[in-house]
């Protein structure tokens, strides 16, 4: 069996990127590769008069505005992946609402002190101004993390998602 | 589409993040991959926030403001505030042929708060020109706004007239939602809020019955003239009382007539009783005052007939304790 070390299958995998896209070719590398997207659900009605709730890519926002962000990971190495860690801070300006289910074998843990403890919601709390310890509330999020208790075939794919509010 | 979107989500809440902010989001992940440490960032998103055109507008006076009939000087006051996300201009007009009420105020005027105290003043308080002094508001700055009219003469007491003054946003106006491109802060697109851009409110003038006002006050100083701290009085010391009186309201209040009595313990110096500071004889005589001749330990003072617009009236005198 050949193995291509690390850096020269890098090398490759971009010199064959070049050819298709120079946009794809700064994300993509050899390993897991993460893509982030932002939407937002709008309401159409139709001509009878139902409505449904679409997923378009968001553009611009408002306040008040619910943004669902979604991040897609996939392993586009010839390795499996292991210890896998997926953070995204919470934006600037943005509250933390919610997240989606996960696939099996993920876990999400939150940070409420800008990344430096990372749990389950209900372990955590925060101070509130009058100096008063309290259990932390989704607002009070500053970090989402996505632990997988599993491996990462070559080839897999899968994504994660929450939604947040603009203040 | 977005217009539905934003109808369902954003106008409730509107101010918040300023118009044109980037909103930035970068994930990362990290793994082992064949013994390595890996770490990779996502793509960069980066969404900007457009501006809401939102404001609220009310009537601010607890009730109708009592006016007399030939009134030069009623105001209203209403309060303007930009609930938006952005800078917005605001374009005002006042309306006073309404229907549902007694009377059209006169040549309504709109005057901005431009001291900034809350209340009307004349001579600060500049008149509002369009296009001239269009008012222009950051996010969440509110404006005290006033509309002035005159009462016409000939009316009765408790009629009613009604004042309009309708709020349009210069940058847009339309069905809430509808995306207004480029006149957002910064070169982002406006979204027209829940007020649709454009807001009134009425306020009223009810014409009220003739009241006569008195106020009294009272200055302790030493014979000297000098005033007392804290109001004390001893056997040096004198007390000056002064009585104003105005009159509000509608009509004629006839032969109003002021009497105070002396206080108990004090003793009225002679001399002293003055209207409107022109010295009055103590006795009833020709003049408008005497004290204890008409009515026994009183000061009484005739002023005749008052309106409205009579001219306050002061009246003053000095006692000493007995």
């Amino acid at each position: 069996m050949t193995t291509i070390p690390m850096n020269l299958r890098r090398t490759l995998i971009f010199i064959s990127l070049l050819g298709v896209s120079l946009a794809a070719a700064q994300t993509a590398v050899a390993g897991v590769a993460l893509r982030a997207l932002a939407e937002v659900e709008v309401v159409q009605e139709q001509p009878d008069g139902t409505r449904s709730v679409q997923r378009v890519p968001a553009e611009t926002v408002v306040p008040g505005d619910e943004v669902i962000y979604t991040l897609v990971y996939d392993n586009q190495g010839s390795e499996p992946a292991d210890d896998i860690f997926i953070t995204n801070p919470i934006p600037e300006h943005m509250e933390f609402r919610r997240a989606a289910a996960n696939p099996a074998g993920l876990e999400t843990l939150y940070s409420v002190d800008g990344g430096h403890v990372f749990g389950p919601l209900s372990d955590l709390t925060v101070t509130d101004s009058a100096g008063q310890s309290r259990r932390a509330l989704p607002q009070d999020c500053t970090h989402i993390r996505w632990q997988f208790h599993r491996s990462l075939a070559p080839g897999e794919t899968g994504q994660v998602s929450y939604t947040t509010r603009l203040l | 589409m977005t217009l539905m979107a934003c109808l369902q989500t954003s106008l409730a809440a509107a101010v918040g993040t300023p118009a044109g902010t980037l909103i930035q989001s970068q994930a990362m992940v990290s793994y082992t991959q064949a013994g390595q440490n890996m770490t990779t960032a996502s793509n960069l998103l980066s969404l900007p926030v457009n501006e809401v055109l939102d404001f609220t507008l009310a009537w601010q006076d607890a009730a109708a403001v009592p006016v007399y009939a030939g009134d030069t000087g009623a105001a209203l006051t209403f309060r303007l505030q930009n609930t938006g996300n952005g800078q917005e201009t605001f374009l005002l007009t006042a309306i006073n042929a309404l229907a549902g009420d007694d009377f059209d105020p006169l040549n309504p005027a709109i005057h901005l708060d431009t001291n900034g105290n809350g209340y009307y003043d004349p001579l600060q308080d500049e008149i509002y020109i369009e296009g001239v002094n269009d008012p222009e508001l950051a996010a969440d700055q509110p404006l005290t706004v006033f509309l002035v009219g005159i009462v016409p003469p000939a009316l009765a007491t408790g009629d009613r007239g009604d004042l309009k003054l309708a709020v349009g946003s210069a940058e847009g106006y339309g069905v809430p939602g509808t995306v207004v491109y480029g006149q957002g802060d910064g070169g982002t697109d406006a979204i027209i809020g829940l007020a649709g851009g454009f807001a009134d409110a009425v306020g009223t003038l009810e014409v009220a019955a003739v009241q006569v006002n008195l106020f009294k006050t009272a200055v302790v100083t030493d014979t000297a003239g000098r005033t007392l701290p804290g109001n004390e009085v001893d056997e040096t010391g004198l007390i000056t009382y002064t009585i104003t009186v105005t009159v509000s309201g509608s009509g004629i209040a006839h032969d109003v007539r002021v009497t105070d009595p002396i206080p108990p313990g004090t003793v009225y110096r002679p001399g002293t009783l003055l209207l409107n500071d022109t010295p009055l004889s103590d006795a009833a005589d020709s003049d408008a005052g005497d004290v204890a001749d008409q009515l026994e330990g009183a000061v009484t003072i005739a002023l005749g007939d008052m309106t409205a617009d009579t001219p306050t009236q002061r009246i003053s005198f000095q006692v000493t304790l007995e």
